[in-house]
């Protein structure tokens, strides 16, 4: 299943947006799910990251396999805390085990604080085009040499993926299965390996093709296109930073 | 007297801890995203034997951290490690993942500043790399374990220990042997 559906542009108004509103709006979200403690506003955003996705176009089913990833790892955060949580009082014992009435809150808040930060980050990448992210970096000063590269790994972990899914399916004809833990650990190697060797000759034919187009011939370049912020953006881009500071200041004092 | 030109280049950038070309900025993103693409399947393995432990996670990140800083050096190590854990952060990769952006930063510096003082030739030159990297790596997530999953220390201490051992050893032996067929396979 794929990790990233890569960005689509969908036409909607949010699409068109400029990439600092969309930082803005992720660094909202991180800081929300980071500094809040109350359960209520931590099951909300989520939900307001899913509208907002939907809102974008961008189809509920894309979060699928985040969801189901998601839902390991609050699984793993659970067993974990069950295993070792020694907050609170003992409310259960299963055999020298004893479970602890920290560990559920503790491992709840981690999990929905978790969900957010994927959530909000994948939605990012999805809603916002590698060129509008490159050139978001090179407003902000950072080399072009250096800002391009944001750009290229959105790009090319679409690609990867299909180069790793058909390293796997060819293994998988060779005779190599990947059931049972066992078998996907000693299966790790012969897959690794040849799609090792294939991103260094990709890295390399990329890099020589880059060059014979004169990447970092000179020290600045031109774009096509220039980012512009409409002035009610500048005004949502200071309510959410001013949003941020609020919510850091409510909770530290 | 001969002189050689092309060797003395050659020994210079082998000691360099700088390397900004082209083939070092772009290997270093697309070896970043097959990073998280190979971590994606050891992270789900480890989650399936034993979810505190990241024993195969350890291994396969100590050896692209060492492979990719041996090789590209910096910023490639740097700029890989971060790929790898942003992406991480926003797939879910692990519930660890927003401290793997200062353990894969600091433990490609660790390595890199090894790789600069070593020749890397020998396998006591890997092993010592990669004890500095996967303890400086396994600092930082430990300290995940400890804040975020608020783990007792000793939990905390068992774990990043055995991560950490398992680490030096498998990348030790990893690193050298994929370095040595990438060199003969006239890749790198």
């Amino acid at each position: 299943m794929a990790l990233f559906a890569g960005y689509k542009n969908r036409g909607t108004r949010i699409d068109r947006l400029d990439p600092r509103t969309k930082v803005s709006w992720l660094i909202l979200m991180v800081i929300l799910a980071l500094v809040n403690t109350n359960y209520g506003v931590l099951v909300l955003l989520p939900v307001v990251v899913l509208l907002s996705s939907r809102a974008a176009g961008i189809p509920l089913r894309t979060f699928t396999h985040p969801v189901l990833v998601l839902a390991l790892a609050a699984l793993q955060l659970f067993i974990i805390q069950l295993l070792f949580c020694r907050e609170g009082y003992p409310i259960a014992a299963l055999g020298p085990l004893e479970i602890y009435s920290g560990a559920v809150p503790l491992a709840l808040t981690a999990a929905l604080r978790l969900s957010v930060i994927v959530l909000a980050g994948m939605q990012f990448m999805l809603w916002t085009a590698p060129s509008d992210l490159v050139l978001m970096l090179v407003k902000a000063r950072i080399p072009y040499r250096f800002a391009m590269l944001a750009g290229l790994a959105m790009r090319f972990l679409p690609l990867m993926e299909r180069e790793l899914a058909g390293i796997l399916e060819s293994q998988s004809s060779r005779g190599v299965t990947m059931r049972t833990p066992f078998q996907k650990i000693t299966a790790l190697l012969p897959v690794t390996m040849p799609f090792l060797y294939r991103s260094f000759r990709r890295a390399g034919e990329t890099a020589l093709a880059m060059e014979l187009r004169g990447f970092g011939r000179y020290p600045e370049r031109t774009f096509l296109y220039d980012l512009k912020i409409s002035p009610w953006e500048k005004f949502s881009v200071i309510l959410m930073s001013g949003g941020c500071f609020l919510v850091i200041w409510l909770n530290k004092f | 007297m001969k002189t050689n030109a092309p060797e003395v280049n050659v020994s210079l950038r082998a000691k360099s801890f700088w390397r900004t070309d082209t083939r070092a900025l772009v290997g270093a993103v697309v070896l970043g995203v097959a990073f998280v693409l190979v971590q994606q399947i050891a992270h789900h393995i480890d989650a399936v034997v034993w979810p505190p432990l990241v024993i195969i996670g350890g291994i396969t990140w100590a050896t692209f951290t060492g492979l990719i800083t041996l090789i590209f050096r910096q910023p490639a190590g740097i700029i890989m490690g971060e790929i790898q854990a942003l992406i991480a952060v926003a797939s879910g990769l692990s519930p660890l993942a927003v401290f793997f952006i200062p353990a894969n930063g600091l433990g490609s510096l660790a390595y890199s500043l090894a790789a600069q003082k070593l020749s890397m030739e020998k396998w006591s030159h890997h092993f010592i790399a990669q004890c500095l990297a996967n303890i400086s790596g396994n600092i930082c997530v430990g300290a995940g374990l400890y804040v975020l999953l608020k783990l007792p220390l000793n939990a905390v201490l068992v774990s990043s220990a055995v991560t950490a051992a398992v680490g030096i050893i498998g990348a030790t032996i990893l690193t050298k042997m994929i370095s040595d067929s990438l060199r003969r396979a006239g890749l790198i």
